[in-house]
């Protein structure tokens, strides 16, 4: 058996036998940045490790936006395409998972967009299992008002978060679906806490703005 | 809102704040209605993101296949090259029209100058008739068009030159 080379345009390669396949290095243990650069050069291999590092964060953030196993996937799938055509102009001020978590939000945040008034059963919000006969309609019945409630308010937040710039959105998410601190957001964004924390400030003012507006004009359709 | 407000509110928001700085922070959002009615609206779309909670199974990740289904998605994605782009329907339409527009342009421009000749003709006569002393050349009007525009056209051409 070879050895991995390490110069740029043999890495992903092991020297191969003259008759064997050729054979895929595992990019498993490689620094991100690294990983990156040679995702640059157009390494089909390096791609795919950063696919499989960041699959679950795609796709589990398309999930939770858009409620729908399918979607989702589709959403991910979109996600990763741009990635790759977009990777080339990413220049590591961020680390890549906020830069694939900002674009996973914006390809699911348009995606809801196009979805617009489209009312949907979500998967996400139906998965329990219902094996009590007697009291199956009933739960069912309690659980769609449940579920029709928890989108409504989901289909609320989501026309705030129109409001608010792409770097916003991304940092509410970050703090309120991901729970990252104000520390870990600077760490993985790379801005100033105290900068990040004026931001986020006019984020909720302009969410607060915005429901004031939408509650208006709720209240004057119902009037 | 007061800096010590907005340096504690995403603190205060998650709850995180210590038992003394929140008695700060509520002592001096009390003094402001606004701040506090703001903070309190905060609070309450914070909680929205709660409807954004994990669905049971997305911890199992997208079903298997999914690099290949990206892969299939970058070749769908992939920009035209500029050949693919000449021979689209569109394109091969516009540059057929453009084509013929020159062709117009070009055929009705050699029709226009066949037609002027007999003009220039006119005006090479008015020329040659105007007497030799003459410092500049009288414009004659007249009923026909052609002769009134040649005798204009031999103004011009004598006074440019006597310009020159």
């Amino acid at each position: 058996m070879g050895t991995m080379t390490d110069t740029a345009a043999g890495w992903s390669y092991l020297p191969v036998p003259a008759n064997a396949a050729k054979r895929l290095v595992s990019f498993d243990n490689v620094p991100e940045a690294e990983l990156v650069r040679y995702a640059q050069k157009g390494d089909e291999q390096a791609f795919a490790e950063i696919i499989q590092r960041h699959q679950n964060m795609v796709f589990s953030v398309a999930y939770r936006m858009v409620r729908r196993r399918m979607d989702a996937e589709d959403v991910a799938q979109q996600v990763f395409a741009k990635i790759f055509y977009a990777l080339k102009k990413f220049d590591m001020r961020s680390s890549l998972s906020t830069w694939i978590y900002k674009i996973a939000m914006n390809e699911t945040y348009d995606y809801l967009r196009r979805l617009k008034s489209r009312r949907v059963v979500y998967d996400g919000d139906l998965t329990e299992d219902f094996d009590d006969s007697e009291s199956r309609s009933a739960r069912v019945a309690d659980a769609r008002v449940l579920a029709d409630e928890r989108s409504e308010k989901r289909d609320y937040l989501m026309k705030l978060l129109a409001h608010v710039t792409e770097e916003e959105r991304t940092l509410l998410f970050l703090k309120e679906v991901e729970g990252l601190t104000i520390d870990e957001l600077a760490e993985r964004t790379g801005i100033n806490g105290n900068t990040i924390k004026v931001k986020l400030f006019r984020a909720r003012k302009r969410l607060v703005k915005a429901a004031a507006k939408l509650d208006g004009q709720t209240e004057s359709d119902m009037g | 809102m007061d800096k010590f407000l907005i340096d504690n509110l995403e603190a205060y928001l998650s709850g995180l704040l210590g038992d003394a700085d929140r008695k700060e922070f509520e002592t001096r959002l009390n003094r402001n209605p606004g701040d506090l009615e703001a903070v309190q609206q905060m609070g309450g779309i914070s909680r929205l993101f709660g409807t954004l909670d994990e669905p049971q199974d997305a911890t199992l990740g997208p079903s298997p296949g999914f690099h290949r289904r990206v892969l299939r998605k970058i070749e769908e994605n992939a920009p035209p090259s500029i050949w693919d782009w000449l021979v689209q329907p569109v394109v091969l339409r516009r540059t057929a029209f453009a084509a013929a527009a020159w062709l117009v342009l070009l055929v009705s421009g050699a029709i226009s100058q066949t037609v002027a000749q007999p003009t220039n003709r006119v005006a090479r006569a008015v020329l040659a008739e105007r007497p030799e002393s003459a410092d500049y050349c009288n414009v004659r009007l007249g009923c026909d068009i052609d002769v009134n525009r040649s005798s204009m056209l031999a103004a011009v051409i004598v006074t440019g030159s006597r310009g020159r």
